[in-house]
């Protein structure tokens, strides 16, 4: 695992254009910064899919506008990812309605997912003409230790 | 991307898993009653598995091989969910014959592993 020198590494910070085509460039990129930041599979598999999920909705929201994604070091083992609209006229729900109401529910999942799978995720900019996501990661699989569980909180 | 401040090199296995993530493609492979999806499943493809599944129509029962799929995510869960909710409605039922452990990380996090008719 990196140590705690590497905590000043350079954030992470692309615009796409908001397209479902991008969304394999967007999960790429966020992988291979994971990776070379010194994250684990376990953390780069759970980024990969809250992004996707994350970058699902801010096309969806605002098609053909551009989205950003950011993602910076927050601590030794944890990383916040996010996801910002640029110009949206539907924002997300308030983070209290993110749950399915029912499995077989025809749509919904997305938000409910990222937040499944994250440590921590709210809404951190909710202005005008802008909403930003924020998931926050940790690592919990220490190299030399007993392996950890893929468990979902 | 460029290299700056300290990086850890990536680890070769892990550079070859993403050249091959690279491509966001999908490919659905259709015989009689059962459809094989092979690669990723995001918004961008599954107009394509949505299409599939509908030229199938709902007289009979699908099973739907997911056990090359590298990727899913609730736009492919939405393909999947909705084509379960039509065929029970007529009748028939949506059968996983196969399942990657993409796939069952999502039915596991959306409680959908006891809906759907699993492998």
């Amino acid at each position: 695992m990196a140590g705690a020198e590497q905590w000043a590494a350079t954030p992470l910070r692309t615009s796409y254009e908001g397209e479902p085509l991008v969304l394999v460039a967007v999960r790429g990129e966020l992988g291979r910064w994971l990776a070379r930041q010194g994250f684990s599979p376990e953390v780069v598999s759970r980024a990969q899919l809250l992004v996707s999920e994350l970058a699902t909705n801010a096309v969806e929201a605002a098609p053909g506008q551009p989205f950003e994604v950011t993602a910076r070091r927050v601590g030794p083992d944890t990383v916040a990812v996010a996801v910002s609209n640029a110009v949206s006229t539907t924002r997300p729900p308030p983070r209290i309605q993110w749950r399915t109401p029912e499995p077989l529910a025809p749509r919904g999942r997305g938000l409910a997912i990222a937040a499944a799978l994250a440590d921590a995720i709210d809404i951190v900019d909710d202005g005008p003409g802008t909403v930003t996501i924020e998931a926050r990661l940790v690592d919990r699989t220490a190299a030399g230790g007993p392996s950890q569980q893929e468990g979902w909180p | 991307m460029p290299a700056t401040g300290p990086e850890s090199p990536v680890p070769l296995e892990v550079e070859l898993a993403f050249m091959n993530d690279q491509s966001s493609r999908i490919a659905i492979d259709a015989t009689a009653g059962r459809l094989t999806v092979t690669g990723v499943v995001d918004s961008h493809t599954t107009p394509q598995l949505a299409q599939a599944i509908e030229s199938r129509g709902l007289t009979a029962d699908l099973e739907l091989d997911l056990s090359a799929v590298d990727f899913i995510d609730s736009s492919g869960l939405r393909i999947i969910v909705n084509a379960h909710r039509e065929l029970e409605a007529a009748g028939h039922r949506l059968v996983l014959v196969g399942a990657s452990d993409a796939v069952t990380r999502l039915l596991d996090i959306t409680g959908l592993a006891t809906h759907l008719h699993l492998p």
